[in-house]
């Protein structure tokens, strides 16, 4: 039985690597792919199906800044950065607030924060339209960072809350006693030892506000406030779709946040790890 | 530490508590604030509108929600939703317990893999949708042309556009960019699972089989409930995919609610209809959660 049994074992492990293998290739080729149409010549674009690429050309990215596209490069920069500070700000405080002070309300005010998420967003696209009109916010990136900061608050302070508990309160009581104030003794000492966490909730925040639709496209109307992936999503209803821009346009849209998520990956696995609570 | 620093701390301590309530109530507030803003408010005033003629100001009762009951498509719509939703569970179940199966085991570069496969879920929806559509492009996409040249179809298809498989297309790429998420959250929980009692199964003579069975189901039941229930109230509202890579076509076969409910809004101006469909998508969720809550397994466990 013994035999039989390793190799069993065996043969499993290696339909193991197999099948890993085969979702690597199924989850990573689209992009490689786009990534191979945005580098090539046209003719090669619409003619050459092979696996590398038909030619090497600039042209689609020089055409991408011809067509503006750097101007929503800068908008969802203003609204990704806007978001970041605010949800990191917001969600620290209201963590802190949670977990070190006792008075009225505080259990309604964590509940009514961190269920957001269950909440129907498409629900409020209407509403919130429909409000952004009234007080003439349509097309501001201030509106939108408010939704986008409403999206990342439960999960940036459900990863913060898990970071804080971890700091030892006699720490923070110390540096009381040695004659700091409340808000002193959290700037200097909660604040820096909770870092790790405050990188993965603000990587969090910059990923979700970055490629974030349904807000941006009911919410920034005119061209000059479209942030990328409405920008995106207008290059495709051009009368005649130019797939090597578009494929450029798309590598452009990718880069930062890949970056971002390759540079802080540590802390976002960290992050997500000790905010879900399964590990 | 002296009498007198002691007495100091306890004053401190005594000094957080009585300051504690402002400050505490002070730090709370601007996330609470953004709710309430950005949620609370628009979604009342969201009900407000839907009993409302906005081109009157006049109330209407329930005219809005007459007309979505006796509209046709919003059964229909209704419908795919349901097919996308419970599609995606499906298929984002199987195949992201299945992945996380062939994780579950150490090995060299295993961490590399899961950092990797995070990222189609990193990559902005729209750069997801617009690299499919390349894909699938019936002229010049490679999807087509080696479905061809294998034999697998006889002329290229776009099935994006067709009526009969949009709907399955446009899950089966939603299904794409969330199986590695819903693959490394299943991946976390399987570490939570004791090896000894993998080693214990094995010393019975348990196959994998049997050890999947007796051991790790077991384990991952509980957490899937509230993955499945997570799952589906995301899953029902998601919009973006959809909209970028079919805006609800071809002939609306991939018109779910939020589609619909931005159709109705902002194509054809009708705010008050718009604003109605958002409320009575609402209950539906409001409905299953409840329904869900109803469930055997929650009875008298740690949720009921």
């Amino acid at each position: 039985m013994s035999a039989n049994y390793t190799t069993r074992r065996r043969a499993v492990t290696g339909l193991r690597f197999g099948l890993l293998a085969v979702a690597l290739v199924v989850f990573l080729f689209p992009f490689y792919w786009m990534f191979k149409t945005s580098v090539e010549p046209t003719d090669a674009v619409y003619g050459d199906v092979g696996l590398l690429p038909g030619g090497f050309t600039f042209t689609h990215y020089e055409q991408a800044f011809s067509v503006g596209f750097h101007e929503s490069v800068i908008n969802s920069l203003i609204v990704a950065i806007g978001t970041t500070v605010l949800t990191t700000v917001v969600a620290l405080i209201g963590a802190f607030s949670i977990l070190r002070y006792r008075y009225p309300g505080r259990g309604g005010a964590a509940k009514l924060v961190l269920l957001t998420y269950m909440f129907p967003h498409v629900a409020l696209i209407v509403p919130v339209f429909y409000l952004a009109a009234q007080v003439g916010l349509l097309s501001s990136p201030i509106m939108l960072i408010a939704m986008h900061t409403m999206l990342a608050l439960p999960f940036c302070m459900w990863i913060l809350m898990a970071f804080l508990e971890d700091i030892p309160r006699e720490l923070e009581e110390a540096a009381l006693v040695e004659g700091a104030s409340e808000l002193g003794a959290f700037a200097r000492i909660t604040v820096p030892l909770s870092y790790p966490g405050i990188i993965a909730a603000g990587t969090f925040a910059f990923i979700m506000s970055w490629g974030e639709y349904m807000f941006a496209f009911v919410l920034m109307r005119e061209s000059a406030s479209h942030t990328v992936p409405v920008a995106l999503h207008q290059l495709l209803g051009a009368y005649a779709i130019d797939w090597g821009l578009l494929a450029a346009v798309s590598i452009i849209a990718t880069v930062p946040v890949l970056a971002l998520f390759w540079l802080m990956a540590k802390y976002l696995g960290e992050g997500i790890a000790k905010g879900t609570g399964v590990v | 530490m002296s009498f007198a620093d002691q007495f100091a701390f306890r004053d401190r301590l005594e000094g957080i508590e009585r300051k504690g309530t402002l400050i505490g109530i002070a730090l709370v507030t601007p996330a609470v604030a953004l709710v309430l803003v950005t949620i609370v408010y628009p979604f009342l005033n969201a009900v407000q509108i839907s009993f409302t003629d906005l081109g009157t100001g006049q109330f209407v009762g329930l005219e809005h929600y007459q007309w979505l009951v006796s509209h046709d498509g919003f059964w229909t719509f209704t419908w795919y939703s349901i097919v996308w939703t419970v599609g995606n569970i499906v298929l984002q179940g199987a195949f992201g317990i299945g992945i996380a199966l062939l994780l579950h085991e150490k090995f060299f570069g295993r961490d590399a893999i899961r950092t990797v496969m995070l990222v189609p879920f990193v990559v902005p929806t729209a750069v997801t949708a617009i690299t499919w559509r390349w894909l699938f492009n019936s002229s010049y996409g490679p999807l087509n042309y080696w479905a061809v040249e294998f034999g697998v179809l006889s002329g290229a298809v776009n099935p994006l556009t067709e009526t009969s498989y949009a709907l399955a297309t446009v899950t089966l790429v939603n299904v794409w960019r969330w199986t590695p998420l819903v693959a490394l959250v299943v991946f976390a929980v399987l570490q939570t699972i004791p090896q000894e009692e993998y080693e214990a199964a094995r010393v019975e003579g348990a196959g994998l089989l049997q050890e999947f069975y007796h051991v790790t189901v077991p384990h991952l039941q509980g957490s899937l409930t509230i993955l499945g229930l997570l799952g589906v109230l995301l899953t029902f509202n998601i919009f973006d995919m959809v909209w970028l890579l079919t805006e609800g076509g071809p002939v609306g076969v991939t018109t779910t609610l939020p589609v619909f409910i931005y159709d109705i809004a902002f194509n054809l101006q009708n705010i008050g209809r718009g604003t109605a469909v958002s409320v009575v998508l609402f209950l539906m969720l409001v409905a299953f959660v409840v329904a869900y809550f109803q469930q055997e397994e929650f009875k008298g466990g740690t949720f009921g």
